[in-house]
């Protein structure tokens, strides 16, 4: 055993102490695994959501987990669906990211995402496989924060959260209007409608509607809004053409917009959403282009009594021409008058007030109140003829003078009343027909031809020697008249009355003489036997004198006779009459009364100075009232002198008139003038023809060309008359029968001085004489109305004057009438 | 004798004055500090053996909390997006019917842990207080938690592929959660725990109660 291996050599230590107690640095480990777990559980715990509660109608699709998406982006998940305590709704608790909760507030919206396919696309599909999930919406403003919130069924407009502007479309009806419909500018999409809703009166539709933001400049209150849904055909002188917008707007309906007239000012600058009416054609939106938009229209209602065929739901009011409104339906009402119900038709007009020139800024119940203030005075509604080759009618707003006072109540339900007034309906075919047939019948060659002779007449007169002699001689007749006045007869007329009066004055001194006498020679009887006789040839007298109211008769039916001949027959009649009266006073017997008064005084004459001589003084009383009854008769026969002198007179008077009668001739002329100068054109043309025709007429009959020849005829026979008169007429013959009255009176005074009854009856007759003489006196009178006279005729021959130069310088104005 | 503890007769290497390598198994005396043949420190007693048990499970236990709180496996699928722990997804699986397969998740996931903190605490406790009763099916019970130990991490390995396979993008897509990263720290921590183990302290109670 000597080779025994030793071992190896060992690494032998002693073992220090062993410390039991020592703590292993292994505890390092838990404890740092028990800090990281801590922190992680800290932050998770920190980083935890917040949750919200959420209202829905109902749960579909929401689950636990169920993402909340903002901006497509999630935010929360779903941690518990449960119910209300009611059952009524589900509440839906979401864990929401901590930084985002704080902008949940009341602003904030949420909606359940599904998926969902629609004519302009498909969206939400990425829920198909994914499931729905919640979407919210909300500023970007942290306000209050609110844990509880109701979520919406329907996506919002916007749900997109894109920018732009929304507005508020107002539409007669929402047939075409879809939600989700585009809204179109020069045919692109700009925007998109939301949901059509009934406004609140149920008048209409109002649909809001968003345009994009890049787009929303385009809009302002100017921009006009139209249907371009479906499609229209048009007949035009091209063609006809079809006009569809585009496919979807074709099925779902779309909208398109433009902006003529620059002015308007940009969207959201009022407080409240920009409101616009939705027309339905372009053509309408853009015959709208003057009016504000969001001005609610004014409705009132006609009753009209006639029929309303051809008048339809949109037909045009019109003012003055002017499109103020339209026609918004018509409907049958009933109606109470006089305690019966009547069916009438009632139209409903939509009109807008501010092309009434009421201002915009008026409320609806101020405008209403100054449209009853037009109706007050006296606008009428009524129905005129739109298109006369249609039929179509329109109502039409007219300003009636003095009409009957009527009143518009502004408060009447469901709205005013206008009255109405004459409706302006023609019938086309009758209308275009009378039209023609009146300009058919027209005389135009008639009517130049009248005219042409109507000038050459006129001319023709105006260069008639005779209408130039008709001055000269008016001034003949003045100057004749003039030397009446001034003749020595007339002025004699006072001397040989004086004459008179002093040859009557001896008269009567002598009579008294004569009865003085006779008183004193007492020789009544053989007077009363004279008285006898000179009573008998007092009565002769008598018979010859009563001759004279017969011939006075006669000259006054000579004279009415006169007065109603015509000029020229009256002229020649009293020139007649005249001759008759002068043949008459010169006549044997009227010259013979003197005579015979003579020879009867001369008798009595004799008698008396056999009286005288024989002194029959007994029977002188009786004589003396015979000769009194004589003389009275006398007196009686002297009486009618003053008649014949007032007949005389009346003569004169007459051949006034008769000379008045020439005024008339030219007041004729001159209202001839005037009409043929009044003739309006306008009046019917063959009216016109006809009277141009008439003057021409007159102008060309025989009367009128000798008119001026007939005047110049009867102012020559006016001057004969009065050369007459001057040379042998009344005046002298009166002279004379003044002179046979001086005769007599002298007879008489030589005669029978002592009857002194006589005088006083012959005063009379000279105060009558006087009288007649007076006539003759107020020849002023008769110089003005001869004045007035030739100025008359003087104005008619200028005023033919001034219508033959008028017609000379201007022919068409007899068409025209002008 | 088995039943008892007692091992009448036998003496142990520290009661003859040796030490023997653990590494090669070389039998030194005891004063030798490294194994003159492969250099391994020697210990009569692996030292503070008990104290890194302790450590070691504690942090196992600690990081097994989040591996059941947090989501083990994040899925998103066309949007939707779930996130599943370890229990959460065993109750799916049962939903779905699949028992075998909620199970084995069950059994691996949840029981496996479970039991072996359960005993590793046992044996530490039971060499702390020394036990004399059981000794050989305690160290039974600690060879089986040290074999077991490795299958500990089929979880996460079944995370790791699937993480790894299903990257689909958007269409599906799927990430280990907070979970499995604890889970599989806790798996870890344990098998060290049960690593630091010395067994040869289940048998010191025999000899410290036969002396």
């Amino acid at each position: 055993m000597t080779d025994t291996p030793s071992p190896a050599q060992l690494d032998v230590r002693e073992a220090g102490p062993r410390k039991r107690s020592r703590i292993s640095w292994i505890w390092l480990v838990p404890i740092a695994a028990l800090g990281v777990i801590l922190s992680v559980a800290w932050s998770t715990y920190q980083d935890r959501g917040i949750l919200i509660e959420i209202e829905f109608e109902n749960g579909s699709g929401i689950s636990k987990e169920t993402p909340l998406k903002y901006r497509d982006i999630t935010v929360g998940l779903v941690e518990k669906v449960s119910f209300a305590d009611n059952l009524e709704v589900v509440l839906v608790h979401v864990r929401v990211d901590k930084d985002i909760a704080p902008y949940l507030d009341d602003d904030a919206i949420f909606w359940v995402v599904r998926p969902d396919v629609t004519l302009r696309g498909v969206s939400g599909l990425d829920t198909v496989l994914s499931g729905a999930y919640i979407a919210g919406k909300w500023d970007t403003e942290a306000d209050v924060d609110q844990r509880e919130f109701i979520g919406l069924e329907d996506p919002p407009l916007l749900a997109t959260n894109d920018a732009g502007s929304e507005i508020v479309l107002r539409a007669p009806t929402g047939a075409s209007l879809a939600q989700g419909a585009p809204i179109l500018h020069k045919g692109l999409q700009v925007g998109f409608l939301d949901e059509p809703v009934l406004d609140p009166n149920g008048n209409g539709v109002i649909v809001s509607a968003f345009i994009e933001e890049q787009y929303a400049r385009l809009v302002t209150t100017n921009t006009r809004f139209w249907d371009t849904s479906g499609f229209s055909v048009s007949v035009g002188a091209s063609g006809l053409a079809l006009n569809v917008d585009s496919i979807a707007s074709l099925i779902e309906g779309g909208i398109a917009f433009d902006t003529v007239v620059s002015g308007g000012e940009p969207l959201g600058q009022g407080p409240r959403v920009d409101t616009f009416d939705l027309f339905d054609s372009e053509q309408a939106a853009r015959e709208s282009l003057f009016e504000s938009p969001d001005r609610n229209t004014m409705t009132v209602g006609i009753l009209f009594d006639e029929t309303v065929n051809g008048l339809r739901q949109g037909s045009a009011v019109k003012y003055q021409g002017v499109n103020v409104g339209e026609v918004s339906a018509i409907n049958a009402i009933v109606v109470e008058e006089n305690g019966n119900n009547r069916v009438r038709l009632r139209t409903t007009l939509g009109l807008s007030p501010s092309r009434l020139g009421i201002s915009d800024d008026t409320t609806d119940e101020d405008a209403m109140q100054i449209f009853a203030s037009f109706v007050a005075q006296g606008m009428r509604a009524r129905l005129v003829t739109g298109n006369i080759l249609t039929g179509a009618l329109e109502v039409e707003l007219v300003d009636v003078e003095n009409a009957d006072l009527m009143f518009l109540d502004p408060l009447r339900e469901p709205f005013p009343i206008i009255p109405t007034t004459e409706s302006l309906v023609s019938d086309v075919s009758a209308t275009a027909e009378g039209v023609l047939d009146r300009i058919n019948n027209l005389p135009i060659e008639e009517l130049m031809q009248g005219a042409v002779d109507l000038m050459a007449s006129i001319e023709a007169l105006a260069t008639d020697g005779d209408l130039k002699a008709a001055p000269l001689e008016l001034r003949t007749i003045l100057a004749d008249i003039s030397t009446i006045i001034a003749s020595d007869g007339i002025q004699g007329a006072p001397d040989t009355l004086q004459t008179s009066l002093e040859g009557i004055q001896e008269v009567v001194a002598e009579i008294a003489t004569i009865v003085a006498s006779a008183t004193e020679a007492d020789l009544v009887g053989t007077l009363s036997d004279t008285l006898n006789t000179a009573n008998d040839t007092v009565a002769t007298i008598g018979t010859a004198s009563e001759a004279l109211p017969d011939i006075i008769a006669e000259l006054q039916a000579l004279a009415s006779k006169a007065n109603a001949l015509e000029v020229e027959a009256l002229l020649a009649q009293t020139n007649q009459t005249l001759a008759n009266i002068d043949a008459i006073l010169v006549d044997e017997t009227t010259t013979a009364i003197p005579a015979t008064v003579t020879a009867a005084l001369d008798e009595i004459r004799g008698l008396v100075t056999d009286v005288r001589e024989g002194g029959a003084v007994e029977n002188l009383t009786a004589a003396l009232e015979d000769t009194s009854t004589a003389a009275q008769a006398i007196s009686e026969s002297v009486e009618t002198l003053p008649e014949l002198a007032a007949r005389a007179t009346n003569l004169v008077a007459q051949l006034e008139a008769a000379t008045a009668n020439l005024p008339q001739i030219t007041a004729q002329i001159e209202q001839l003038t005037i009409k043929a100068n009044s003739v309006e054109i306008d009046d019917l043309v063959a009216q016109a023809t006809q009277t141009l025709d008439t003057i021409d007429g007159i102008l060309l009959t025989e009367g009128a060309n000798e008119l001026p020849a007939a005047l110049t005829g009867a102012l020559d026979e006016l001057n004969v008359f009065l050369a007459t008169v001057r040379e042998g007429g009344a005046v002298e013959n009166v002279n004379a029968a003044l002179a046979a009255a001086a005769q007599a009176a002298t007879s008489i005074d030589t005669a029978a001085r002592g009857l002194p009854g006589l005088s006083t009856e012959t005063s009379r007759l000279v105060n009558t004489i006087n009288a007649v003489a007076g006539a003759y006196g107020e020849q002023s009178r008769f110089s003005n109305d001869t004045a007035a006279t030739l100025r008359d005729i003087q104005a008619a021959a200028d005023a033919v004057t001034s219508l033959a130069r008028t017609i000379q310088r201007n022919p068409s104005s007899l068409l025209t009438g002008r | 004798m088995a039943g008892t503890g007692h091992t009448a007769g036998l003496i142990t290497a520290r009661e003859a004055g040796l030490v023997a390598c653990r590494r090669c198994g070389q039998v030194q005396e005891q004063d030798v500090v490294s194994c003159p043949r492969c250099h391994a420190t020697l210990h009569s007693r692996a030292p503070d053996s008990l104290q890194k048990v302790w450590a070691w499970l504690v942090a196992g236990l600690v990081m097994f909390i989040p591996a059941n709180v947090y989501p083990m496996l994040i899925t998103d699928q066309l949007g939707s997006h779930s996130e599943s722990t370890i229990l959460g997804g065993v109750v799916d699986l049962m939903h779905h019917h699949a028992y075998g397969i909620a199970t084995i998740v069950f059994v691996a996931s949840i029981i496996i842990p479970v039991g072996k903190f359960m005993a590793i605490a046992y044996l530490a406790i039971s060499v702390q207080r020394k036990w004399v009763l059981n000794m050989h099916q305690r160290h039974k019970l600690f060879d089986a938690v040290e074999f077991i130990g490795r299958w500990s991490m089929i979880d996460v390995f079944v995370v790791a592929i699937l993480s790894a396979l299903v990257q689909l993008d958007s269409l599906a897509s799927i990430n280990p959660g907070i979970a499995a990263i604890s889970f599989a720290l806790s798996v870890v921590f344990t098998m060290l725990s049960a690593q630091s183990f010395d067994p040869r302290l289940i048998w010191d109670a025999d000899r410290a109660d036969a002396t």
